[in-house]
C-alpha cells in the first residue's frame, strides 16, 4: 500500500534513498494549483511524493492544518498562494504569509523547524512550482524524517 | 441527506492513454474498493464522455450512491461537467469531489519513467484523501441574484466598441469608459489597416451598417443606450455579478462638447507647444488640441498638465465653451456585468538597435503615423532627421517579442504590419529598397499570405538574421551588422530603420487587475478562465475580457472577441438573474463571541456585526475563507471547505504512513 512497501526491490535496484519524504502542499485554487496543473500540462516533472490539497485561497490555510499534516506524519508542508497584489481574494496571501511566518518560528521552537515552506506564484509560473517542490523535497531529504512519524500510532487521537 | 451514511462511488478515468499510460488505473480502482464508505469503484476510458457520465448515473442508482468521486483531470476543467452529472442523478453538486490524477500525476510524472509505480501510488493517495473528504461533505443550496441589463465596458478601442455597439443594439444599457480623450483606441493611430487597407479610424464596427461604421459619425455618442465617459478611469471596484459598483474618475476636458463649434481659434492662440503623443512626437500640438483629426467626441481637449491657464483661449472662444476652472468629476455606477477591453501598449525598445539614440530608428507604429494620410508628412515616406525620402528602409522583427530578456510571447501582428508597410512603400516609392530582418515569418490570418506574396513580387528582401550592432554614420544613416543564420556576417547600410516592437500589456493594466481582482499571466496580460473553452470569461463571474488585453490580437480578432464578450455578458442580463451557490462563509451564532475579527479581514465587506454577533452576506461572500482562520471561537466556517473537511482530507492523504510501519 505504501510507497516504500510496494517498491523495495525497485528502490534497491536503483539505489534510491530509503527515506522518501512525504510532502503535503496546500495550493490555492486560482494560482498555485493552476501552476501545478500547468507543470503537469507542460510535462515538467517534480518529486512524486509532493501531494496537493486544494483550498480556495492560501488565506484559508489554518496553521492548525499544517500542524495536523505534520502530526499525521508529513515530513514537510508547503503552503503556496498567489503573487503579492495578485491574490484572487485580494488579501488572502498577505494573511497567509503573516500566519505562516509566525508558524515557522513556532515550529522551530518545538523541533520541527524547516518543515514548512511558504511560496507565492501565479497560475502561469509552472517553473516556480517545479522548482519550489523540487528544492523543498531536497531540503527535507537532508533534514530527515519527521520525528513525529515514529509516534504516529500513539499520537493519533479521535 | 443529513446524517445519511455516506455511500461513495469512485470513478477512475483512463483519459484514453493520458492517465493510463503512467498510472495503473484498474489497480487504483481496485484499491479504492476497500476504502471506507466506498460502495462502488470502477474505471472508464473517458469519464467525461456522454457514455462515461451515463455510467456514473447508472451506478448512482444501482448502488444507491450519495457521494461521487471522479479521479481524472483537473477540477479546473471538468468539475462543472460532473457536478451537472450528479445533479441529473438527483445528488447535490457539493457531494461531488474531483481528484486530479492527470495534470498532477500522470502528466507531471510522465517523464519519470522509473517512478510509474510511484505515480500509481500517488494516485491512490490522492483518491484516498478524496474519499476521506467526501465522507464529510455536505449538501449546499443556492440562491438567485438579479442581474440588471446594464454593462460597463472599459476601453473604447476596437474590442470595446464592438462589444458596446452589439450590447446597445440588443437593448442593453452600456457605460463605455475610456481613459484617453477620444474613442478608437490604437487602431486610430494606424492609418490604413489590413486586411482591407481601410482607414483605422473607421473600422470599429457597428453591427450591419456600413455607413455608420465610421467613428466620426458620432454614433456612439448619440445612442441613447450608450453612456460614454472619456478621460475616465475606474478607481474603485467592488461587488459581484448583478451588483458591481464602480467609481469613475473623469479628468476635466475644459471644453463644453455641446456648445463648441469647432472653429479652432483656441488652438491658434494657445502659446504652449508640446510633443504630440498621437503622432509619437513626430510633430507638436498645443495645450488645447484635437486628439487626432477625426477624433470623437468632436471637440478640442485641454491638457491641464501642460496648460499655463493664460486664458487666451477662453477670451477668444466665441461661444464661451472653454472652462479653465473645470474640476475632475467622480461618478458612481452600478452595473450587472463588466467587459474589460483595455487593449495594449507598444513596447518602447529603449537602448535596442539605437532606438531613442538615433533619430532615424523608429517603431512600426511611428511608421504607420508617417504613412497615414493625416500625418505630419501628409502621408509621404520621410526620414525623421532631414525629412528626405529614404532610399533604403530596414525592418527588424521580434523586437522585445520572443525574447527571454523582455517578453516571451509572439506579438502575432508584427509580421503582418511589416508586410503591409513594406508593400505600401514599394507600391508608392518603387525605388526605395525595403529589407526585412526576421527570426521567423509568421502570417496566419485570413488574407495575410497575399501580403507576403505581394511583398515578394514587389522585390522586398527578406533576410533570416540577427542584427548584432547598429551604428549611425555622418548622413544620419545607419550601418547594421547582420549575422545571417547561415553563418555569414555583413555590414548593411539603411537610411531608415523600423523596429517591429512588441505588443505589451497596457499601461495601468496591473493596477486595474488589482482594483478588479483580475488574474494576469507571466507577460502581464489578463488571464482568461480557459484558453480554449472560456476565452472571454474570467475567474470572476460577470466579468469578461475582449481584445488585446488578454493577448496580442489583430483588429479582426479584437472585433470578434468584442462580439463574443458581448454575447457572454448578455446571457445573465437577458435571463435577468443568475444562480449563486452558497458555498460561502456561515456563522454559528451560538459560538460567536462578537470579536469582529472576521469583519476586519473580509476583503469584500461581506460580514457585518449585528446584535453582538457576526453575520455574512452570502451573495457578496466569495468563499475565500480568510475569516475562518481568523476566528478564535471556531464560530465561522466556510461551507465546502470546513475545518473538518480539510482535516479529513489530510488524514486520508497520509493514512498509509502509520500503516506502513505495521
Amino acid at each position: 500500500m505504501s510507497k516504500t512497501k510496494t517498491s523495495p526491490a525497485k528502490a534497491s535496484a536503483k539505489s534510491k534513498p530509503s527515506f522518501q519524504p512525504r510532502i503535503v502542499s496546500f495550493c490555492c485554487h486560482y494560482c498555485s494549483y493552476g501552476a501545478a496543473d500547468l507543470a503537469g500540462t507542460s510535462k515538467m516533472p517534480y518529486p512524486v511524493n509532493v501531494e496537493i490539497i486544494r483550498v480556495p485561497c492560501s488565506g484559508r490555510v489554518d496553521p492548525l492544518h499544517v500542524l495536523e499534516a505534520l502530526r499525521e506524519g508529513a515530513d514537510g508542508v508547503m503552503v503556496t498562494g498567489c503573487l503579492k497584489d495578485q491574490c484572487h481574494f485580494v488579501t488572502g496571501n498577505y494573511h497567509a504569509e503573516k500566519r505562516m511566518q509566525k508558524l515557522a518560528k513556532d515550529l522551530e521552537d518545538i523541533g520541527l523547524g524547516g518543515r514548512l515552506v511558504f511560496e507565492l506564484m501565479s497560475a502561469g509560473m509552472a517553473g516556480k512550482w517545479v522548482e519550489t517542490a523540487s528544492s523543498f523535497y531536497e531540503h527535507i531529504l537532508q533534514l530527515g524524517p519527521n520525528p513525529l512519524k515514529k509516534m504516529k500510532p500513539e499520537v493519533k487521537c479521535e | 441527506m443529513k446524517n445519511e451514511e455516506p455511500r461513495i462511488g469512485v470513478f477512475v478515468c483512463k483519459c484514453g492513454t493520458n492517465i493510463a499510460k503512467v498510472v495503473d488505473v484498474p489497480a487504483v480502482a481496485e484499491y479504492a474498493k476497500d476504502l471506507p464508505h466506498v460502495a462502488y469503484a470502477g474505471w472508464q476510458l473517458f469519464t467525461c464522455s456522454e457514455e462515461g457520465q451515463n455510467i456514473i448515473k447508472k451506478h448512482i442508482k444501482k448502488h444507491k450512491l450519495n457521494r461521487v468521486i471522479v479521479a481524472s483531470c483537473s477540477p479546473k476543467l471538468h468539475e462543472p461537467t460532473f457536478r451537472r452529472t450528479v445533479i441529473d442523478a438527483g445528488i447535490n453538486p457539493f457531494f461531488f469531489e474531483m481528484v486530479n490524477i492527470r495534470e498532477q500525476v500522470s502528466w507531471a510524472h510522465m517523464k519519470q519513467k522509473d517512478d510509474y509505480g510511484e505515480a500509481t501510488e500517488k494516485a491512490k493517495d490522492l483518491i484516498r484523501a478524496g474519499v476521506y473528504r467526501a465522507a464529510e461533505l455536505e449538501s449546499i443550496g443556492s440562491t438567485t441574484q438579479k442581474v440588471p441589463p446594464v454593462c460597463m465596458v472599459i476601453g473604447a478601442g476596437i474590442a470595446g466598441i464592438a462589444a458596446t455597439t452589439l450590447l446597445a443594439d440588443n437593448g442593453y444599457e452600456v457605460h463605455l469608459v475610456e481613459r484617453s480623450p477620444a474613442l478608437g483606441g490604437k487602431s486610430a493611430q494606424l492609418g490604413f489597416v489590413f486586411m482591407t487597407d481601410t482607414c483605422g479610424v473607421c473600422v470599429p464596427p457597428r453591427h450591419g451598417e456600413m455607413a455608420r461604421k465610421c467613428l466620426s459619425k458620432r454614433i456612439l455618442l448619440n445612442d441613447p443606450k450608450i453612456n460614454v465617459y472619456t478621460q475616465t478611469e475606474v478607481t474603485q471596484f467592488s461587488g459581484y455579478i448583478g451588483n458591481f459598483q464602480a467609481r469613475l474618475h473623469s479628468k476635466p476636458r475644459g471644453v463644453n462638447i455641446d456648445t463648441c463649434t469647432l472653429c479652432g481659434k483656441c488652438m491658434e492662440v494657445c502659446p504652449v507647444e508640446v510633443p504630440n503623443e498621437h503622432n509619437y512626437g513626430l510633430d507638436n500640438r498645443k495645450a488645447i488640441f484635437y486628439p487626432y483629426s477625426q477624433a470623437v467626441p468632436r471637440a478640442p481637449v485641454i491638457d491641464f498638465d501642460t496648460c499655463t491657464k493664460c486664458g487666451k483661449c477662453q477670451q477668444i472662444c466665441p461661444v464661451n465653451a472653454i472652462h479653465l476652472d473645470q474640476q475632475p468629476k467622480e461618478t458612481e455606477i452600478n452595473v450587472g456585468t463588466v467587459i474589460v477591453a483595455t487593449g495594449f501598449d507598444v513596447f518602447k525598445p529603449e537602448g535596442l538597435y539605437g532606438y531613442g539614440e538615433y533619430p532615424n530608428v523608429i517603431s512600426q507604429f511611428m511608421l504607420a503615423r508617417i504613412l497615414d494620410p493625416m500625418s505630419p508628412t501628409d502621408g509621404q515616406l520621410r526620414r525623421i532627421s532631414d525629412k528626405r525620402l529614404p532610399k533604403r528602409v530596414g525592418m527588424i522583427q521580434c523586437v522585445g517579442s520572443r525574447d527571454p530578456n523582455y517578453y516571451s510571447h509572439c506579438s502575432r501582428v508584427c509580421c503582418q504590419v511589416a508586410m503591409k508597410h513594406a508593400v505600401y512603400i514599394k507600391e508608392h516609392w518603387p525605388d526605395t529598397q525595403v529589407t526585412v530582418f526576421y527570426k521567423d515569418i509568421r502570417l496566419q490570418g485570413k488574407e495575410y499570405e497575399r501580403y507576403y506574396l505581394d511583398a515578394q513580387r514587389l522585390g522586398v528582401e527578406f533576410h533570416r538574421a540577427d542584427i548584432t550592432d547598429v551604428k549611425e554614420d555622418n548622413n544620419k544613416s545607419l550601418n547594421l551588422t547582420v549575422d545571417h543564420h547561415n553563418g555569414t556576417q555583413e555590414q548593411f547600410p539603411v537610411d531608415l530603420l523600423v523596429l517591429s516592437a512588441a505588443m505589451i500589456p497596457a499601461r495601468g493594466a496591473k493596477e486595474l487587475a488589482r482594483t478588479m481582482n483580475l488574474e494576469v499571466d507571466l507577460d502581464g496580460f489578463f488571464r482568461e478562465y480557459h484558453l480554449k473553452l472560456a476565452p472571454v470569461d474570467t475567474t470572476t463571474n460577470g466579468i469578461f475580457l475582449a481584445g488585446a488585453c488578454s493577448s496580442p490580437r489583430d483588429i479582426a480578432e479584437a472585433s470578434f472577441m468584442g462580439a463574443a464578450a458581448a454575447s457572454h455578458a448578455a446571457i445573465p442580463m437577458s435571463k435577468g438573474e443568475v444562480e449563486v451557490d452558497l458555498a460561502k462563509s456561515i456563522v454559528d451564532e451560538s459560538l460567536c463571541i462578537g470579536c469582529a475579527n472576521c469583519y476586519a479581514v473580509c476583503p469584500y465587506s461581506a460580514i457585518y456585526m449585528e446584535g453582538g454577533v457576526a453575520k455574512t452576506i452570502e451573495v457578496a461572500c466569495k468563499g475565500c475563507g480568510i475569516c475562518v482562520v481568523e476566528c478564535p471561537a471556531e464560530a465561522i466556517q466556510l461551507r465546502h471547505y470546513r475545518d473538518k473537511q480539510i482535516y479529513s482530507q489530510i488524514e486520508g492523504l497520509l493514512a498509509n504512513i502509520g500503516a506502513s510501519k505495521k
